[in-house]
């Protein structure tokens, strides 16, 4: 790397860093500092959902991954994750928007109890610290191996990177998170297709790769080049693609740091547009970087790490000022999800572990301050996954991912979609991670159980059967025992179409003793309420292209078919 | 009123800003070409695109202060 290469990462960078330090001043109260006043238009949070979903961990990470997996990736962002968003806007956040919570963790202890919010607090912070240390790892190799640098001096290099992102956030919150990730988005984008498109060129397009590979071993190309191409000993590629889907469904539906930006929206039309934008984005940046993979393949077939992919395609391919465009994007990623699990993180800890159970009687100004202390320990827990990701970032994550969280995305879908008593939700929590948690040490420590118990892509589906079906028979059991659910136990907090937003936020700051006279219940009562639409609504209803219902429902149409029959 | 004239000098701020830092990128691309002229076509490509959204800005800057 030149002189050149780096005055790019740092004009770049450095120019939004800035943009985000001068601009987002003085966000005193926490309603503008958790959720930005609920002003962001939809194209602002659907880029940032993108660019906060995506970071340099999986620049580097998808080509390791896709390296071995193929294009079996894709199913998981141009599906998995747009079904998560879609599921999130349309549905999910729809009771949490209307009702004024600040965090999913928050209205699961509406809808479920203390217990469920704890552990979701948990679930998430070793979730996002686990991508922190991705990202941490996958910006090293960069360094190291394109940049040539020491170790020592490329880690102090991603500690800057980190700390600096910690700047913006903790003066500006969720606004300065969301702008500045909306134009980190733009760079990323710009850099995955030029380095695509310089290694597409030169491999000779799909035919070229597709020699290339069979050159290598005749049965790659069917591997890589194929959706339903990859599948383990004793899996099938429906499941591999299922639980690939899952693992992104999950992600958009448990995240808080995914979860808050939908929060931010200034209506509700316009959160449901966001997912729509985030999708499209997604969809578009991840086709680089997942056939980067099988790219990758067919010029490096013999790897001692999977994720070297990345770096040595950037440094065989690209020349001076390129590198420094494409390094740019890669770090400008990192820093849309540093920042982005800042805020989200801390929004968690503050809101549903310091205010809920510690602290309850502090000022509004209090707890904003604690927001902004917390996020850089946040930031140093994502360190302590380094020393694990050498096996492979994306097959790391896969593992915990499909164990530990897809629990609590069941939970959380059941507690919107269904009428399950109130006590279900911790079984269904506890019965998901008692099974994972089993798998991952059966499968470490080579017990003698089958591969559907043990298997990662197994994981995913018992994950979701297996809650549900203990919280729907726990649910009868109370059924016999107690009576069904009363109506004004789920009030607000299930999805409905319709509901009285005002009458919603007074029920809500009543509803729980251990909230009285706390801050808690204040910001529930005094959040200010915004409306369905950002726009007048004619009385002939929306015209077709105004609607987001349909735009989702042509996307899915496009990706499905793309997924499913073209490439599979 | 006052806040109206905020919003204008923030508006006004992000142009010049974007303005200057897309310019600065596309000049930064167009001289790494000085170091090798691999891939130039694609650096003048990018350069080009970029600075032309500069001018944009800059115009709409210019023109609104």
């Amino acid at each position: 790397m030149t002189v050149i290469d780096w005055l790019l990462v740092l004009v770049i960078n450095g120019g939004i860093v800035l943009y985000g330090i001068i601009v987002f001043r003085g966000q005193r109260e926490s309603f503008d500092w958790y959720l930005a006043a609920k002003s962001i238009p939809w194209w602002v949070v659907g880029l940032s959902a993108f660019s906060t979903a995506v970071d340099s961990g999986d620049y580097v990470a998808i080509v390791g991954g896709s390296y071995t997996l193929g294009l079996s990736q894709l199913s998981q962002w141009w599906l998995g994750i747009a079904v998560g968003w879609f599921v999130l806007s349309f549905f999910v956040i729809v009771p949490m928007y209307r009702s004024g919570v600040f965090t999913n963790a928050e209205w699961l202890e509406f809808r479920f109890g203390p217990a469920a919010r704890f552990l979701s607090v948990l679930i998430n912070i070793q979730s996002r610290t686990n991508v922190l240390g991705n990202i941490f790892f996958s910006t090293f190799l960069v360094l190291n191996i394109v940049a040539d640098i020491g170790k020592v001096w490329s880690w102090l290099i991603v500690v800057s990177v980190a700390f600096t992102a910690i700047l913006y956030i903790v003066r500006g919150g969720l606004k300065a998170g969301v702008v500045t990730d909306a134009l980190q988005s733009v760079t990323m984008i710009v850099a995955a297709f030029v380095l695509w498109g310089v290694v597409w060129v030169n491999a000779g397009g799909w035919k070229g790769l597709n020699q290339k590979l069979a050159a290598i071993d005749a049965s790659l190309p069917k591997t890589l080049l194929h959706v339903g191409g990859y599948s383990p000993p004793g899996v099938s590629p429906v499941l591999v693609v299922f639980g690939l889907i899952v693992v992104l469904t999950m992600y958009v539906l448990i995240n808080q740091y995914e979860t808050i930006r939908f929060l931010g929206a200034r209506s509700e039309w316009d959160f449901k547009m966001a997912a729509l934008v985030a999708s499209l984005a997604t969809a578009v940046c991840l086709w680089f970087n997942v056939s980067l993979g099988p790219l990758a393949r067919a010029d490096f077939p013999v790897l001692e790490m999977s994720d070297q992919a990345y770096p040595l395609m950037l440094k065989k391919y690209l020349p001076t000022g390129l590198i420094g465009l494409v390094l740019a994007g890669l770090v400008a990623g990192g820093y849309s999800t540093f920042d982005s699990i800042g805020i989200g993180i801390s929004s968690l800890f503050v809101r549903d572990i310091y205010a809920r159970f510690i602290v309850k009687n502090g000022s509004d100004a209090h707890y904003t301050r604690v927001g902004r202390i917390t996020v850089p320990f946040i930031i140093i827990l994502g360190f302590l996954y380094v020393p694990f990701l050498q096996g492979g970032m994306v097959l790391f994550y896969l593992r915990l991912a499909g164990a530990i969280q897809v629990p609590l995305m069941t939970v959380i879908l059941m507690g919107v979609f269904t009428r399950v008593h109130r006590g279900t939700g911790i079984i269904g929590l506890v019965v998901g991670l008692t099974y994972g948690i089993s798998a991952i040490l059966a499968d470490a420590n080579d017990w003698p159980l089958p591969v559907w118990y043990t298997n990662t892509w197994w994981a995913y589906l018992w994950n979701l059967i297996l809650p549900i079906a203990s919280m729907l028979i726990t649910s009868k059991v109370i059924d016999w025992s107690r009576g069904p659910i009363k109506e004004k136990e789920i009030k607000g907090l299930i999805y409905a179409q319709h509901e009285a937003t005002a009458d919603l936020r007074e029920l809500m700051a009543s509803r729980l003793k251990a909230l009285e006279g706390t801050w808690l219940q204040k910001t529930l009562r005094e959040a200010p309420i915004r409306p369905k639409y950002p726009f007048e609504v004619p009385d002939s209803g929306l015209r077709w292209f105004r609607r987001p219902g349909v735009w989702a429902i042509i996307y899915l149409a496009v990706a499905g078919y793309l997924l499913f029959v073209l490439l599979w | 009123m006052g806040n109206a004239e905020d919003a204008k000098k923030s508006k006004q701020f992000e142009r010049v800003y974007t303005a200057v830092l897309l310019l600065l990128v596309g000049l930064l691309l167009l001289v790494s070409i000085l170091y090798t002229t691999h891939l130039w076509l694609a650096k003048v490509a990018i350069a080009a695109v970029l600075i032309g959204v500069s001018v944009l800005f800059g115009h709409k800057y210019l023109r609104e202060r």
